[in-house]
């Protein structure tokens, strides 16, 4: 059986993601950055690699950067908590207290019990 | 007026000033534990069973973990785990736990992470089978999400 029914795109992907996750682990930021940029191009939707672009520029400090990518993830994973946690903490660095209010709310409507946005909240 | 204006910027300020001071993510704490006088020492150490291991990041650009971790014998008979060299990325009430495998189904809670940098020493509950709960997990709680783990085996 072939992987990708043979589709050359699709394996392209599969090729790009896997690269974009080693970049990560040997800790080459910048080229994970720029391959997982191209990467969103070809496959916008794909909420790992968005979570991955979003958490690198976060710990750059370009938070409006990682916001738009965190944004997409929530549109895509709207259930994912940790990715309002992540929208939440760029709000609040950006100084936009009401949006990252929201986004612990948010929270709380998905985990009534969160520890976190509690936390953040009280 | 000017007094209520004055105490609700004052609060504002307070209420940000806290808000990142509580804000976990990409905050660096260290804390550098001695290992305690009940570890036995080591060179009776070979004469009771000793684990260790090395911590492997899930590393996706902001869950991480590294270091070495042992699980020494202690004189009353339980182990003592210690974290070394040890660095994982923050995040929101971080825990150290034990567990069977990279999961939470079954798994012994050793505490709250101390500090995600440095090395540290945690109490194992007398009794915990370490070849049983042989993963040690970084794991936060809120999010349920793994930051790292460590495959502990018996060193020879």
């Amino acid at each position: 059986m072939r992987l990708f029914g043979g589709d050359p795109e699709k394996k392209k992907n599969a090729r790009m993601v896997k690269d974009i996750r080693n970049l990560v682990r040997k800790k080459e930021y910048n080229a994970a950055l720029k391959l997982g940029i191209a990467y969103l191009r070809r496959v916008p939707e794909n909420h790992d690699i968005l979570f991955v672009v979003g958490g690198i520029l976060y710990n750059k400090g370009r938070y409006s950067q990682a916001l738009t990518y965190f944004e997409q993830a929530v549109e895509i994973g709207r259930y994912d908590p940790e990715v309002l946690a992540l929208k939440a903490e760029c709000h609040r660095r950006l100084g936009q207290m009401a949006q990252a209010r929201r986004c612990w709310h948010d929270i709380l409507e998905i985990d009534p019990e969160n520890s976190h946005a509690q936390k953040m909240l009280d | 007026m000017r007094k209520s204006i004055f105490i609700i910027a004052a609060a504002v300020v307070v209420a940000a000033v806290a808000s990142y001071a509580l804000s976990p993510y990409l905050t660096e704490t260290e804390l550098y534990e001695e290992l305690p006088d009940t570890v036995l020492p080591s060179d009776t150490q070979g004469t009771v069973r000793t684990y260790g291991g090395t911590f492997v990041g899930v590393d996706d650009g902001i869950h991480n973990a590294e270091g070495s971790v042992t699980a020494l014998a202690q004189v009353d008979g339980s182990h003592l785990l210690r974290l070394e060299n040890f660095h994982s990325t923050n995040g929101p009430d971080l825990y150290v736990y034990l567990s069977t495998d990279m999961g939470i189904s079954d798994f012994v809670d050793l505490g709250p992470l101390k500090a995600n940098q440095g090395n540290q020493n945690y109490d194992i509950p007398m009794g915990t089978d370490l070849d049983t709960y042989d993963h040690v997990l970084i794991w936060c709680r809120p999010f349920g999400v793994l930051f790292g783990s460590a495959q502990i085996s018996e060193i020879p």
